[in-house]
């Protein structure tokens, strides 16, 4: 009898039909981040929040830092330092493609450098790699970096978003269409959430993740419902976010407690007249309440800091007492510099909730020294054109995530428009000592330099406390580098 | 049958489709409409909430906190509102909400603005031990315009929930709708679906039938006909033009071959037995034959009484050398057609030898047979043989046996010739009757 033949036949068809496109073992994943990168490509942005969305995922370095921050092979597979220092021969992988189909090999690499170092190509980030003299190929796969002086931090700095290599035919569109080596690729972008696809054709192990959704979500309420509706498998960085601990004890979510190289500080713009004045930064600096303020955080007591540096450096010095909470000293200070009857300030904040949180904390220590605050909240975008790139702002309030970016204090062209010759003298010098104590002596008092100066105030170092939803594998507890690495994400 | 099929699953397909598009719009556009207008509706509750906040606030922090919260849910009941907008552009109530979100946002700024003041007012009045009458006035003023504003705000507050909750009504209403009509749809498509499976059936017995009559029945028809034990062609039955029709067709031809073949042999094989058992010239059986036919019969009965003859032409040599062989070989066949001509048909004859003769004559007495054979010596006698030219006269000799009492047929058969020589002896053309003999009976213990 045909009859149940053509039965099964027309029910396996319809439930194919059905069925198709229906979930096996998921392999996708949502990750939520606060700031909507301005766009993606992390060459041409100071903004983590570019990083987080390509580095490593879509574009890759010659080198990688890893959860650790270690620095780990990628595009170079070895390097070696000439015994005087001043050359970098590194190796390069074959067998490399980009997204688009191009070749990867020693002139993209010398390309992409060149354009690191080239001032006109606008790489916020070209000061960490002033070291580079020229850059040169020695074979297909080969290529020699002669250094102006020894530089042992280059192969790490080598690793960071900002030096990542790029393919000459395709850098122009790089900002809304990327094209990297890295093990995903991002569907056409139209400047919301952001779409990444396992790339085929990834020199390395295909990542267990089919699929990676960026979303952005500035608003903190709209973030809580979120993640308390389940829409959210990890979002990175949820700290200071109260609902957190709930979450956790919910049962869905797990939290894992990191740290990142963030340095959180109340930056200060030296342009405007009064903040020039080192009296009336020591006054702010000893006007805010850093106890007060960290009670923004749940559960976690962030490490206070005292100048621009990473206690976990070994060149840290302990500058947390320089300027203890004394809210009488800093009305003196403000009278000696003649703002006895006051004083008016905008602080303008970015919308990560430390800053936002923190913000209301700073305007209510500063208020209560007599300083009159404006407070402004900026979309991140707006903080990145007014606050970061035009410096069009006195006060704002954020967390400078690159690792070892003391440097930053030397640049005059740098938003907090600090402009200290001796501390310029000073990085030089630091940067040409290879020698660890006389350089760790020299960090110690660039340190002590910038605390004495009051540039900033120096708050903490930001926790990386992330959420993700139980099940999800492979999170990076603490953030070296501004990155979420989707690559090494899988579900249990 | 194909069509049919292909046509149920069609229907099964299109049916699936058309659910599958209905519950994406469910879970899609519907679901995230309610979702947003649900989210509207927390929001704008919420918002009565963080109202309250600000109003409670005693220090600059906590009204800006309360602030950023309220700044926040403006924003995202915003987009909120766009969202649903974008999901149901024709509702007119869309409108309201912007309107009314405008209008309460304003109305909270000026809320805050006043807080603002009051906190500053209140410190002021906590800070200096006597408080001017100014600043008390200004406080009591204050006081009186945040009662004003806070009043608008709840009636702000309220219009805003209630012109969301519209919202939230009618999406549910949609979506109870949309659920009904697939419902609908469902049973609609069941109904179908049974037709179609029903008609599938209906086509399939239709099939199986006409398969079963012009197939299965005359396969077995011609598979019963090859298992009897003797087909003819006559018992297949040929209908139609079909392979079934020209493989009958062959199985015929085979068949009428079989047969064919079956008769020739059967033929040779009658003309085998013929030969075997006869005499080629005179057709009488030959001399094997007789003896094993005499031998059988001494067997089957032993006591069943009998005669046998020998009969030997007189000078026989004599015709062949005057007249040749074919004259002898007709004198032969002449004798042999008078046998069977003159003797009864229950008499067995042969051609034992030469120009001799036996005859086995079952239940007859020597006498009758002597009687028989002696009409037969006496017409041969009488008539001579004309063979083209010549004359040939011709007589034989008969020599008779009994069947001797308890003798067995090499016996008798030797009597009989003992017989046949005392007639030759005797002078030829005459029968001899072996009598019985005292002896006999002894020499057979």
């Amino acid at each position: 009898m045909k009859w149940p033949h053509y039965v099964l036949f027309a029910v396996v068809l319809a439930f194919g039909h059905i069925t198709a496109g229906s979930a096996g073992p998921p392999d996708s994943v949502t990750i939520d981040r606060q700031l909507r990168p301005p766009h993606l490509d992390p060459t041409r942005t100071a903004s983590a929040s570019t990083a987080e969305v390509t580095h490593l995922n879509v574009f890759q370095g010659l080198t990688r830092i890893n959860r650790h921050g270690e620095v780990k092979p990628c595009l170079a597979t070895a390097w070696r330092v000439s015994d005087d220092g001043r050359e970098l021969l590194l190796r390069l992988r074959k067998g490399v493609r980009f997204h688009d189909g191009s070749h990867f090999d020693s002139e993209v690499v010398r390309y992409s450098l060149n354009r690191l170092l080239d001032p006109e190509a606008g790489n916020p980030q070209r000061q960490l790699y002033q070291a580079i003299e020229r850059v040169e190929t020695a074979g297909p796969y080969r290529v020699r970096l002669h250094l102006r002086y020894p530089d042992s931090l280059l192969p790490f700095r080598l690793g960071l978003a900002a030096a990542v290599i790029v393919h000459p035919d395709s850098v122009h569109s790089n900002l809304t269409a990327p094209v990297g080596t890295g093990p995903y690729r991002v569907m056409p972008w139209d400047g919301g959430a952001v779409e990444l696809q396992r790339f085929d054709g990834y020199w390395g192990d295909q990542p267990p993740m089919r699929r990676a959704t960026f979303t952005f979500t500035a608003n903190r309420l709209e973030l809580e419902n979120s993640l308390s509706e389940g829409r959210v498998d990890l979002h990175s960085d949820v700290s200071p976010l109260p609902i957190h601990v709930q979450l956790a004890l919910r049962g869905d979510y797990e939290v894992l407690k990191g740290e990142s190289e963030g340095e959180v500080i109340l930056a200060m713009n030296h342009a405007n007249p009064a903040l020039a004045d080192r009296r009336v930064r020591r006054a702010i600096s000893h006007a805010i309440d850093k106890d007060e303020l960290l009670s923004i955080y749940r559960g976690v007591s962030p490490t206070p800091i005292g100048s621009h540096f990473s206690p976990r450096h070994p060149a840290y010095i302990d500058l947390t007492g320089r300027y203890p909470y004394d809210p009488q000293r800093a009305r003196e200070l403000l009278a000696d510099a003649g703002y006895a009857d006051g004083l008016s300030l905008t602080l303008r904040l970015p919308p990560p909730i430390y800053a936002e949180r923190g913000g209301l904390h700073i305007a209510s220590n500063l208020e209560a020294v007599g300083i009159n605050i404006t407070v402004e909240r900026l979309s991140w975008g707006e903080w990145l054109e007014q606050v970061f790139q035009d410096a069009n702002y006195d006060l704002t309030l954020v967390s400078h995530v690159e690792p070892m970016d003391i440097g930053i204090y030397a640049r005059r062209d740098y938003y907090f428009n600090y402009d200290n010759p001796e501390f310029r003298a000073l990085w030089r010098q630091v940067q040409r000592t290879q020698e660890t104590a006389a350089r760790d002596a020299l960090l110690a008092r660039a340190q002590r330099m910038l605390a004495d100066d009051a540039v900033n105030v120096f708050l903490y170092m930001k926790p990386q406390h992330s959420i993700h939803r139980r099940g999800l594998r492979g999170v990076w507890r603490d953030a070296p580098i501004p990155a979420i690495v989707v690559e090494d994400l899988y579900w249990e | 049958m194909a069509v049919a099929t292909i046509g149920a699953v069609a229907l099964a397909l299109n049916a699936f489709s058309e659910y599958r598009n209905t519950v994406s719009s469910l879970a899609q556009e519907k679901t995230e409409g309610l979702m947003a207008a649900n989210l509207l509706q927390q929001q704008a509750e919420s918002l009565v909430a963080s109202g309250a906040m600000l109003l409670l606030a005693n220090s600059q922090l906590q009204r800006r906190e309360a602030m950023f919260e309220i700044q926040d849910r403006v924003e995202w009941i915003g987009r909120l509102t766009t969202e649903l907008y974008a999901l149901r552009p024709s509702a007119r109530q869309l409108a309201d909400i912007r309107h009314n979100r405008g209008q309460l946002q304003e109305n909270l700024s000026t809320l805050d603005r006043l807080v603002a003041q009051r906190i500053e007012l209140w410190n002021r009045v906590r800070n200096s031990e006597t408080p001017s009458p100014a600043v008390l006035r200004r406080l009591g003023e204050v006081e009186s315009r945040l009662a004003d504003v806070l009043q608008e705000n709840r009636a702000l507050s309220r219009h805003l929930e209630v012109a969301v909750a519209y919202h939230v009504a009618a999406i549910r209403e949609e979506m109870r709708q949309t659920v009904k009509a697939l419902n609908a749809d469902v049973v609609r498509h069941e109904r179908w679906l049974m037709i179609a499976a029903a008609v599938v059936m209906v086509v399939l017995v239709l099939i199986v039938t006409f398969v079963q009559y012009s197939v299965v029945g005359r396969l077995t028809r011609m598979q019963r006909v090859m298992r009897l034990p003797r087909p003819t062609p006559q018992d297949i039955v040929i209908r139609g033009h079909d392979e079934i029709a020209s493989m009958g067709l062959a199985v015929r031809r085979y068949v009428e071959r079989i047969t064919a073949n079956e008769r020739r042999i059967t033929q040779m094989n009658e003309e085998l037995q013929f030969h075997a058992t006869r005499d080629a010239l005179t057709g009488l059986h030959n001399r094997r034959h007789f003896e094993h036919a005499l031998y059988e019969t001494f067997e089957r009965d032993p006591a069943a009484p009998l005669c046998l003859a020998m009969i030997d032409i007189d000078h026989f040599k004599e015709v062949n050398d005057t007249h040749g062989h074919d004259t002898g070989d007709r004198v032969l066949i002449h004798v042999a057609e008078q046998m069977r001509y003159l003797l009864p048909e229950s008499m067995y004859l042969a051609r034992y030898g030469g120009e001799e003769f036996a005859v086995l004559a079952s239940g007859l007495s020597p006498e009758h047979t002597r009687s028989l054979l002696e009409r037969l010596r006496r017409q041969l006698a009488a008539q001579p043989v004309h063979v083209g030219d010549d004359t040939v006269e011709l007589t034989i000799s008969v020599g008779i046996a009994p069947r001797l009492p308890g003798g067995d047929a090499a016996r008798t058969l030797k009597a009989a010739d003992e017989s046949l020589y005392a007639a030759k002896r005797a002078g030829r053309n005459r029968t001899v009757i072996r009598p019985l003999r005292a002896d006999d009976q002894e020499t057979t213990q």
